[in-house]
């Protein structure tokens, strides 16, 4: 059996369109609908085996694939980058399943699945945005029982959390967390924004669009509506801060106003390069 | 071409899209399909692109049984009681307080709690005397939904006076149109 076949549904009958069986996008869907009643509260789900390992993107992809329709133009970018192996064999995968267009440009896209970073350019209503989260537990740093953790949020007791960015100040005088920043999302549930840095973690408040969030190896789906409160959790004397980029700019496209990549040379000298390959590549068009 | 099932399952996904824009932009008017007359067609819309056999539906009061009969048959959902359904079916007008007798979920697992689904004769963004604010919302929206009375409105208050504990609401007209009230949105006004 070719490859294609398989994929839509075997024996060259294409019964099926994009990839899930129904029993899975309907479970996935009802999950959805809940994470969005309750913003930043994790729904466990049944996710199922993926094409690809887990830990690569598969909570991601089972989300994509369940409100995915064939007039969509997705962009599927790894670390803000449109050309890696994953970006690309994701966007490939939903080229053969759901027969949908794809491009590097935030703006074109209606669906944008990414890994670890949220485009520059502001999105907009009629956009949503997935993101493939590792560990999707923003407490498991501080409790590792998911029994307790679940009684954490269930008692809005996030005590340990906060004492554990106090102890960071106290010891360092910064808080360590260079990415997966814990947020409070309406006022209520704590969240892990999933590994984005902390330049991409504004963006998800009050924002025009949908963001989704999706762990497929650890079975949780959960979301940030659209005009919703996402605070850092930060201290009235030690501020939430994003990372600072002062004097320096991109290395292609000259943008002094993007996340920056910095690349180290074999002689020690630093360069720096837009992390959203695709912003990038459009200024400098 | 696409095949009759292939189409079938396009034009789910193009419903469950519309039902995700709804609710996370609570108040807002969305449209299933365009080819809606009836309820049952609405309805059965709404349950084609979220209801299997592993989740269970109820009719909230006599008039709704036999709606929930055909969606039980259309798409292999168990019909379970009121108090444990997931998924609740009640016409506006004989909904009967149901928010109050429904599953609210539980402090660990607030996901574990019922949706339901308001049959409504028609529905529009604005004219209606109760404000909603919260998620999705960007200041307030006062959506109309005709046919729902201050008992119901109170009910569905109530249920969702202790978040995350609540349930979530989805009004449906016949010709295919939805609005959707999730738990987060908070009522403001004389409920």
């Amino acid at each position: 059996m070719l490859a294609g076949e398989w994929l839509s549904g075997g024996a060259g009958r294409k019964t099926t369109w994009g990839f899930l069986d129904d029993g899975a996008k309907k479970d996935v869907r009802r999950a959805l609908l809940k994470a969005v009643a309750i913003p930043g509260y994790q729904v466990p789900y049944g996710s199922r085996e993926m094409p690809l390992a887990r830990g690569w993107g598969t909570g991601g992809i089972q989300i994509t694939l369940s409100l995915l329709s064939p007039e969509d133009v997705v962009k599927v970018i790894d670390q803000g980058c449109d050309g890696s192996v994953n970006a690309v064999n994701i966007k490939k995968f939903y080229e053969r399943v759901g027969g949908v267009e794809t491009t590097t440009d935030t703006r074109e896209a209606t669906l944008i699945q990414t890994r670890h970073r949220i485009p520059e350019e502001r999105m907009d209503a009629g956009q949503i945005l997935v993101l493939q989260v590792p560990y999707p537990e923003a407490l498991r740093e501080v409790e590792p029982s998911e029994a307790n953790t679940r009684r954490m949020h269930a008692e809005a007791d996030y005590a340990r959390m906060w004492l554990h960015l106090y102890e960071d100040v106290v010891h360092y005088g910064e808080i360590r967390l260079a990415y997966r920043y814990p947020c409070t999302v309406n006022g209520r549930h704590v969240m892990d924004p999933s590994p984005i840095p902390r330049w991409d973690v504004p963006k998800l408040h009050m924002a025009d669009t949908l963001f989704l969030f999706g762990a497929g190896r650890e079975h949780r789906i959960y979301a940030v509506p659209p005009h919703t409160r996402v605070e850092p959790l930060e201290f009235e004397d030690h501020k939430f801060r994003v990372e600072d980029f002062h004097g320096k700019s991109c290395s292609r496209c000259g943008a002094t106003d993007t996340f920056l990549d910095e690349i180290l040379g074999p002689d020690g000298t630093r360069t720096f390069y837009c992390s959203d390959t695709g912003y990038c590549d459009k200024r400098r068009r | 071409m696409h095949n009759i099932a292939v189409m079938a399952t396009i034009e789910e996904h193009r419903v469950f899209r519309t039902i995700l824009q709804a609710v996370s932009r609570p108040g807002t008017v969305h449209r299933l399909a365009p080819t809606p007359t009836r309820h049952l067609e609405s309805l059965s819309l709404f349950a084609r692109a979220l209801l299997d056999p592993e989740t269970s539906v109820a009719a909230a009061s006599t008039g709704s049984v036999e709606l929930v009969t055909e969606i039980a048959k259309g798409t292999g959902c168990r019909i379970a009681s009121m108090d444990v359904a997931r998924w609740i079916v009640a016409y506006a007008t004989s909904a009967d307080g149901v928010c109050a007798k429904v599953s609210r979920g539980s402090p660990d697992y607030p996901d574990e709690s019922a949706s339901v689904v308001y049959l409504v004769e028609s529905l529009s963004e604005t004219g209606g005397d109760i404000g909603w604010s919260g998620p999705g919302i960007p200041v307030v929206r006062r959506p109309s939904i005709p046919g729902l009375d201050r008992n119901e409105w109170r009910s569905i208050r109530h249920a969702n006076s202790s978040y995350p504990l609540g349930v979530d609401c989805f009004f449906l007209d016949p010709q295919g149109r939805i609005v959707a009230l999730p738990r987060s949105t908070r009522l403001q006004g004389d409920v």
